[in-house]
């Protein structure tokens, strides 16, 4: 009894001692960073392959999460940091990383039970709320158990007799073992239909896009992206007759498989505020084979002041680095986003956490950097060819959504109206035949117009434009354009 | 009693590295499976798998295609349940849903896995009728790390190996890097 005290003193140094070097455990230090980061794809029934919540769960696979997150492929999160700075940010940190790691080394140990925190809660369901209108596959849609993923276009009608103003969506994927990520499209041609009409289970293989000029993108997923808050503001028209087109990419899982996914659409009044996409892109792909650093470069000029809301990025399988920048009209430069591991299978809409204000004049410029030698795992063609644009698997993209907001609708037209002129001019500079044309980024009358055009300045009909055919199109078409925009002002 | 018992005939294979190794293993169908199946074969296969590793249940198909085209040409196929904290039922039922063509075999003291040495879910060994191994290492390489990822593969080790040892050659890459989720050793 006599000696309790010393006992007791020497136990806390000790504890002391062991606390500075003891390895990190699963209750105290491990549960709330895979619950604050991971658990809400990696849990039962959701779309990660397996649950992250119990100390069984995590600790059989410990040195599969410590390698996961160490190369940074978990989180799927792929923008560099301090290259724009972005809502819903999944990234651990270097701290968290080495926690991880040294848990792993030291064989995942449990810890004390008192240290655990409390599971965390997620809302079932539809995660915004009822939607006012839910759409869904019509007939499930059946994967085979392996094979290359696949990327399908189901057309939804939505049975709207009236327009409505669209203020959210939210896709629902209903099988997640095999749902990889989603795009939903509108379609105000009929093609959509068509094509699906064609085949027989009513839904047809769609890969870089959807296979029609779509009247506006209104909706996407990708595991772990929690749906954008309803906005009134910027909410989107649905005109009446319109088809909802989803493109789902599936990931077979090894078994057969079914999906019926489902979309929910809510409603409100007209929006207030402006909000569009404009596209940079560069179409004069030619990529060759063996060749493992292609550049691919675009530009755009802003014909008036904006928010940058937000910026996607998009390319196939070859491209391995994007970069986005703006450069203002004092000559600075802002980096909108980085991401130097492009995988086709984690790409994602990234949101800023504010808008960024774009003056006009600022310069956009996009360089994309391409492997298509056989070192490039990701090459879906061996040996490899020569690659162009295109929206199959074995074509590719370089391109990048920015979302602008603008104080009105009617800036919006205006906007893409200015920028639709510098896309012609660009186009038109590099057109040689009319096979340059980029028809999956044209809607049918700019088809149309631009056909016309190229017709009217091939002068021997000869399918081609030589150096002064072209230069004689650049001069008509730019004088079009400056004259049709003075009679435009009031 | 019984654990003791094969312990010490697998210390004794590993020991004397002659004769074959003894066990008893009992698949998700209740049959009992030994080395005696070995007789007349040419090769033996053995895939280490569990239900809930996404790139094990991707490979199901491929392990089942290869049974499909070597079989016929005395070639005996296995799959471990390699995750010893499964619960029986769930293996049961994971072999119905990915359709297995072969035995599945409940392995809880992890004979095959200390016999191979195999450390990864999925990864295959190829062994002798005498027990000797041949092989062990990926099936493809379809899914080489987190990033490195095709959408079919170009390389058939297993299939490879296979080859090889049907022609009465020596296999070319006897060991390849395997990546999935860890085998973990029986507590």
């Amino acid at each position: 009894m006599k000696q309790f005290p010393v006992i007791s003193f020497s136990l806390v140094a000790l504890a002391t001692t062991l606390g500075a070097a003891a390895p990190p455990t699963f209750n105290r230090d491990i549960a709330p960073i895979l619950y604050a980061n991971c658990a809400t794809c990696h849990r039962p029934g959701e779309v990660a392959p397996f649950p992250l919540l119990t100390y069984q769960d995590a600790s059989k696979r410990a040195a599969l999460i410590s390698g996961a997150v160490s190369g940074r492929f978990m989180p799927p999160w792929k923008a560099e940091p301090g290259f724009g700075d972005f809502a819903g940010e999944r990234r651990l940190t270097d701290a968290q990383i080495a926690l991880i790691s040294d848990w792993a080394k030291a064989g995942a140990p449990e810890g004390d039970p008192s240290d655990k925190p409390q599971p965390p809660k997620f809302t079932e369901g539809w995660q915004g709320g009822q939607p006012d209108q839910v759409l869904t596959i019509p007939v499930k849609y059946a994967l085979p158990a392996d094979g290359p993923d696949q990327y399908r276009c189901f057309v939804l009608p939505t049975g709207l007799d009236h327009d409505v103003y669209l203020d959210g969506t939210e896709f629902r994927p209903e099988n997640r073992r095999i749902v990889h990520h989603a795009l939903v499209f509108l379609d105000a041609s009929g093609q959509a239909k068509k094509m699906a009409d064609a085949s027989p289970d009513g839904s047809y293989p769609c890969f870089g896009g959807p296979g029609f000029p779509a009247a506006g993108l209104i909706g996407g997923w990708a595991p772990g992206l929690t749906p954008l808050p309803h906005d009134p503001s910027v909410s989107q028209p649905i005109r009446k007759g319109m088809d909802v087109v989803i493109q789902i990419h599936y990931h077979p899982s090894g078994k057969p498989e079914q999906d019926q996914s489902s979309l929910g659409l809510s409603f409100s009044g007209p929006p207030t505020k402006g909000r569009t996409s404009v596209l940079l892109f560069d179409h004069q792909l030619d990529i060759a084979p063996g060749d493992a650093n292609y550049v691919a470069k675009a530009s755009l000029t802003l014909p008036r002041d904006v928010q940058l809301a937000g910026v996607t990025p998009h390319a196939h399988y070859l491209c391995k680095d994007m970069k986005v920048t703006a450069t203002l009209p004092d000559g600075s430069t802002k980096p909108l986003i980085w991401i130097k591991d492009w995988d086709f299978n984690w790409q994602n809409a990234y949101r800023y956490r504010t808008p960024i204000d774009l003056p006009k004049g600022t310069r956009i410029d996009l360089v994309y950097t391409f492997d298509n030698s056989e070192n490039n795992p990701h090459n879906p063609v061996h040996p490899p060819v020569h690659i162009h644009w295109g929206e199959e698997t074995k074509d590719e993209m370089a391109l990048v959504f920015l979302t602008v907001l603008l104080p009105t609708t009617d800036d919006t037209r205006d906007l893409q109206r200015d920028v639709g002129r510098q896309y012609v001019e660009q186009f038109l500079s590099q057109v040689r035949t009319l096979d340059d044309l980029p028809y999956e980024m044209l809607s049918p009358d700019a088809v149309t117009r631009l056909t016309q055009v190229f017709k009217m300045f091939d002068k021997n009909s000869d399918g081609r434009l030589d150096d002064g055919e072209r230069t004689a199109m650049l001069a008509f078409v730019k004088n079009f354009q400056e004259h049709q925009q003075q009679q435009a002002k009031p | 009693m019984l654990r003791v018992l094969l312990g010490a005939a697998l210390l004794c294979a590993a020991a004397l590295a002659v004769g074959r190794p003894e066990f008893a293993l009992r698949d998700t169908r209740n049959a009992v499976h030994s080395p005696e199946e070995w007789n007349g074969k040419k090769a033996v296969v053995v895939f280490f798998t569990t239900t809930d590793c996404p790139l094990s249940n991707n490979d199901i198909p491929e392990m089942n295609r290869t049974r499909r085209d070597y079989e016929a040409r005395a070639v005996a196929f296995y799959a471990v349940q390699a995750d010893t904290t499964i619960a029986d039922a769930d293996v049961l039922q994971h072999t119905k849903d990915y359709q297995f063509t072969f035995p599945v075999l409940f392995d809880p003291h992890q004979i095959l896995a200390k016999m191979t040495g195999a450390t990864t879910i999925p990864s295959a060994a190829v062994l002798a009728p005498d027990g000797t191994l041949l092989y062990l290492g990926r099936i493809d390489n379809r899914v080489e790390d987190f990033n490195i990822r095709r959408s079919e593969p170009t390389k058939f080790d297993l299939r490879e190996a296979l080859d090889a040892v049907l022609a009465g050659k020596p296999v070319l890459h006897p060991r390849t890097k395997t990546f999935g989720c860890a085998i973990n050793p029986v507590k």
